[in-house]
C-alpha cells in the first residue's frame, strides 16, 4: 500500500513551473491598482478596505511604532523596478506583496517535502509525526483524487502535478493566517495562473489519451445531427475555458470574502467609534478566523479535485 | 441616475444569485443526506460527490457576482 509513492520524481520541476508562471502574470497585473494615490492621513472606509485587499508595492514587516505597528519594505528597492515596454504596452514585474508570499509558499512546499521524500526513500516508513501528517494528505491526493478519479495506470502520471497545486494553494492560504500575512490567492493573477497551469495539463491529457487529432475532433460527442454542429462546436470549446475561469474565481472569491468578512467585523469598532463593540467584533473575527482555516483547506482539496476531475473527464471515453 | 440603476442591478443580482446557489445547494444537501441515511457505509464517497456538486454550483454562482461586481464598480 505505502510502497511507493512517486514524490520525489517531478514535483520539483513542477513547483518551479508553476512558480515561475505564477510569478510571471502576478505582478503586471496588478501594476495599475497599487498606483492608487496614498491619502495624507486617515484613510477613508473605502480606501483602506481597498488598502487591506489588494495588493502593495512593499512588505510590512512588525515594527514597535507607537501607531503603525509596522514597517513598509519598499520591494522594487529590495529587488529593483522590473519594468519594460512589450509591443507599446507596459510590463511591471517589480515583485509585490502577494508575489513575496508566493515564493514563501513555494519555499515552504520545497523545505517540507525535499527532505520528506529522500527520508522516505531511505525508511519507507514516515519517521516523524509531521512526516506522517504530511503522507496522509499525499495518499489522500494519490488514492481519492488521483486514483479514483483519472484511473489506476494513468492517475499516478498526474500525482507530482496535483500534490504540487494542492500544498502550493493550500500554504498560500495558510499564510494569511499568521499576523502580518496575506493570501496570494486573494489576487486574481495568482489563481489565473494555477489555473491556466491545469487547463494546460488538462488538454496534454486529454490529447495523450485519445491523439491530438482524435482528442480535438472527440470535443463534440459522437451521434450528434450534423445541424447542430454550429451550436454545439462554439458551446464546446467556450466549455474549455469556462473550467479553468470557474477554478480562477472560485478560489479568488473564497479567499477575499473571508477578507472582506473580517475587515467589516473590525471595522464596525471604527463605524460606532466606541471601544465596547471590541469584544464582540473579536469574538467574531476569531470564528471567521477558524472558519478560513477551514476554507484554505477546502480550497486547496477543491481545486485539486476538480482539476483532477477534469483530467478524467478530458482522457475518458466520452 | 443611470449609476443608481446600475446599483440597483447589482443588489438585486446578488441576492438573486445567493437564491439560486442557495436552492442548488439545498437539493445537494438534502439528496446526500438520504443517500447518507439509506447506505452509511458509502458516506465518504456520497460526501466527496456533493463537495463536487455544492463547487459547480458555487463556480455558477461566482460568475453572476463577477456581473455584478463589474456593474457595481463601473
Amino acid at each position: 500500500m505505502l510502497a511507493h509513492i512517486s514524490l520525489k520524481k517531478r514535483p520539483l520541476g513542477g513547483a518551479l513551473a508553476a512558480l515561475m508562471l505564477a510569478g510571471l502574470l502576478t505582478a503586471p497585473a496588478l501594476a495599475a491598482e497599487t498606483e492608487a494615490p496614498k491619502p495624507a492621513e486617515q484613510p477613508t472606509f473605502t480606501e483602506a478596505l481597498w488598502t487591506f485587499l489588494l495588493d502593495a508595492d512593499y512588505l510590512p514587516i512588525p515594527w514597535p511604532h507607537a501607531e503603525t505597528w509596522q514597517r513598509k519594505i519598499d520591494l522594487s528597492r529590495v529587488f529593483g523596478e522590473l519594468k519594460f515596454e512589450i509591443a507599446g504596452y507596459e510590463i511591471n514585474l517589480t515583485p509585490t506583496k502577494h508575489t513575496v508570499f508566493l515564493w514563501l509558499s513555494a519555499l515552504l512546499c520545497l523545505v517540507l517535502f525535499i527532505p520528506a521524500s529522500k527520508k522516505y526513500d531511505e525508511k519507507h516508513v514516515p519517521s516523524s509525526r509531521g512526516a506522517n501528517f504530511l503522507e496522509a494528505l499525499v495518499l489522500f491526493i494519490r488514492n481519492d483524487m488521483a486514483i479514483a478519479n483519472i484511473g489506476k495506470k494513468e492517475g499516478l502520471r498526474y500525482v507530482p502535478f496535483l500534490l504540487t497545486v494542492f500544498f502550493l494553494i493550500l500554504f498560500m492560504n495558510l499564510l494569511s493566517l499568521i499576523p502580518y500575512g496575506t493570501a496570494a490567492t486573494a489576487n486574481l493573477a495568482v489563481t489565473g495562473a494555477l489555473a491556466f497551469a491545469s487547463f494546460i495539463v488538462i488538454q496534454i491529457a486529454g490529447m495523450r489519451a485519445h491523439g491530438t487529432v482524435g482528442y480535438w475532433t472527440g470535443l463534440v460527442p459522437s451521434g450528434v445531427p450534423w445541424f447542430l454542429y454550429p451550436i454545439m462546436i462554439p458551446i464546446e470549446i467556450m466549455g474549455l475555458f469556462t473550467k479553468p475561469f470557474a477554478l480562477t474565481v472560485r478560489l479568488f472569491a473564497n479567499m477575499t470574502a473571508g477578507k472582506v468578512v473580517i475587515f467589516s467585523l473590525i471595522g464596525l469598532i471604527f463605524l460606532f467609534e466606541t471601544a465596547a463593540v471590541s469584544p464582540i467584533s473579536v469574538a467574531f473575527t476569531l470564528f471567521i478566523m477558524v472558519l478560513k482555516l477551514f476554507v484554505s483547506f477546502l480550497q486547496a482539496f477543491i481545486f485539486t479535485m476538480l482539476t483532477s476531475l477534469f483530467i478524467g473527464m478530458a482522457s475518458h471515453d466520452h | 441616475m443611470d449609476l443608481g440603476f446600475a446599483y440597483l442591478a447589482a443588489g438585486l443580482g446578488a441576492g438573486l444569485t445567493a437564491i439560486g446557489a442557495a436552492y442548488g445547494i439545498s437539493l445537494i444537501g438534502a439528496a446526500a443526506m438520504e443517500g447518507t441515511a439509506r447506505q452509511p457505509s458509502s458516506a465518504g464517497d456520497i460526501r466527496t460527490s456533493m463537495i463536487i456538486g455544492a463547487a459547480l454550483i458555487e463556480g455558477v454562482a461566482l460568475f453572476a457576482v463577477v456581473v455584478t461586481v463589474i456593474l457595481a464598480v463601473k
